[in-house]
């Protein structure tokens, strides 16, 4: 067993082996520490919170680590306004049991709304300044400031009763009576309220007709004598400069909307009324909305709409221009058409043309043959490739008759022809190695000259041909040209 | 009757934020064990002649 009061083990004979207690003597102060935490505990059940703070603080006397009574106590005084006392209350008790005890939740709660924790200290400091200004019998101060005191710390029992004397002093018994209903609403036993209670019942006309400080009060006998009381012009001083102090802090208590008849009441010490401000708001917010409508939506659904109706006209122009379009390119095909068609048809006129042509030629170059002109034969008849076209073999008969008829004038042609190339005139070149190619479709020496008279003269088309040709049907020779696209 | 001014007397100035510490330190009583041990420890002591 260790001992109750600093846990060190207890001896045999029951007395602590540390501090020397006889733990028979330590249980019964905490049974009776605990009976009169019972006595508190029911006390401020029924709201006799006076009682209860006695009867805790007696508990405490007994057993000081009795946390269960120092929590209450400490509730006691949060009830009755005084934060303070039970702030200390509560670190005590932490102290004492640091885990599982509610004083540190209360502690959290208190000091964790720190707007309150000032305004409890405001209000005790604005109360000790209307204990000063009620010794000075300064009332109406001292009652603005318990108007503001009992606003910051609507619990204060204290402060009510400092009000509900001032209200007596005034001779005002209906509002001290209010006051001191408020007391015992918070502390139902609580002796000094009850005794004013109870003097007001019993002698309200007496208190009703003034004191000291109303017009109707008379001052005891001897209360002052005629020696220190101040003749009549000093009084009329005296009284003016009252009433203008009256007149300035009636005006500073308009000043804070307070309505001079009403400010003094108990029962207007309530929190401020914010639904008369939500209405304000409700209005305001309404027409700020309403302006933010008009001037931020509003705008964006007209060119909205404008949008639309500029896409829909866009939309009916491009549609018109599509069909256009449309229509243009079935024309355009139809005219393409009739293009091919036409084309189709000169080509035609134009092979019957060459067939005319040709024809013309192996007449001329005939008639020049045997009429002797053999030089004029070969030109006529050399202006026609015959190795590329369809010609029937009567012609080409005739034609190889013709050849074989004019080799020395070829062989002159085709040495003209060369000789003009190695002295650069291509255009002799082509003039001569074409008549002489055309009739000697097998000498490909002087095919690869004319290919390169023709590249020379940049009729690329006519050399790449000779240059193909060269390549299909003399693909052993020395004038295969690879390189050639 | 009730006399203002004695009654006002009996209104003790509220404790301030300010106060809490000291009325921390001011709480911490003797109960019945500590004036149990001050008076062993009284006892404990040889008694002390008066000259």
């Amino acid at each position: 067993m260790n001992c109750l009061h600093c846990g060190a083990p207890v001896l045999i004979n029951d007395v602590c082996s540390e501090c020397g207690l006889k733990q028979e003597y330590l249980i019964k102060a905490w049974n009776t520490s605990l009976y009169y935490y019972n006595i508190g505990l029911s006390d401020a059940k029924i709201r006799n919170l006076t009682g209860a703070e006695e009867a805790l603080k007696t508990s405490l006397r007994y057993n000081k680590a009795n946390v269960d009574a120092r929590n209450l106590l400490g509730l006691v005084y949060y009830e009755t306004g005084q934060v303070i006392e039970a702030l200390a209350e509560w670190v005590i008790s932490s102290n004492y049991q640091p885990e599982e005890n509610p004083a540190i939740r209360y502690l959290k709660l208190v000091q964790g709304n720190q707007n309150k924790l000032s305004a409890f200290d405001q209000a005790a400091k604005k109360y000790n300044l209307t204990l000063h200004y009620a010794q000075q019998k300064n009332y109406d101060l001292a009652l603005i400031q318990l108007k503001r005191v009992l606003n910051d710390n609507p619990h204060f029992v204290k402060a009510y009763l400092v009000l509900a004397l001032i209200y007596i002093e005034e001779g005002n018994t209906e509002k001290a009576k209010k006051a001191l209903q408020r007391v015992l609403k918070i502390d139902r036993y609580h002796p000094m309220a009850l005794h004013y209670m109870e003097e007001l019942t019993k002698n309200e006309k007496q208190y009703a007709s003034g004191s000291s400080w109303n017009s109707g009060y008379e001052e005891p006998d001897g209360f002052m004598s005629s020696e220190d009381e101040p003749d009549e012009e000093e009084m009329d001083e005296e009284e003016t400069a009252k009433r203008k102090i009256r007149e300035i802090i009636e005006r500073g208590a308009a000043a804070e909307d307070i309505n001079p008849d009403q400010n003094l009441e108990v029962g207007s010490y309530k929190e401020i009324k914010y639904g008369r401000h939500n209405i304000l708001y409700l209005i305001a917010g309404l027409v700020i909305g309403i302006a933010a409508m008009f001037f931020l939506i509003m705008p964006e659904w007209i060119e909205r709409s404008e949008d639309t109706d500029l896409k829909a006209a866009y939309s009916a122009e491009l549609s018109g221009k599509n069909v256009t379009i449309a229509t243009l390119q079935d024309h355009n095909d139809k005219l393409q058409e009739d293009i091919n068609t036409l084309t189709a048809q000169m080509e035609a006129m134009e092979a019957e043309n060459n067939e005319g042509d040709i024809e013309d030629a192996i007449m001329a170059g005939i008639q020049s043959y045997i009429s002797g002109n053999k030089q004029e034969a070969i030109t006529a008849l050399g202006a026609i490739d015959w190795n590329s076209g369809d010609y029937s073999e009567t012609t080409k008969t005739c034609i190889q008759t013709v050849v074989t008829g004019c080799e020395e004038e070829l062989t002159s042609c085709r040495s003209a022809g060369m000789t003009a190339f190695s002295s650069e005139d291509y255009e002799e070149a082509i003039k001569q190695l074409r008549v002489f190619c055309n009739l000697k479709p097998d000498d490909v020496e002087a095919r690869y000259h004319l290919a390169q008279a023709y590249e020379n003269t940049g009729d690329i088309e006519a050399a790449s041909q000779l240059y193909h040709d060269i390549n299909e049907r003399f693909p052993d020779s020395n004038y295969v040209t690879t390189d050639w696209q | 009757m009730i006399n203002f001014d004695e009654e006002i007397k009996k209104f003790q100035p509220a404790a301030e934020m300010s106060q809490l510490e000291d009325n921390i330190y001011r709480n911490d009583f003797n109960d019945v064990a500590d004036v149990l041990i001050e008076v062993m420890q009284q006892a404990q002591q040889p008694p002390q002649m008066n000259e």
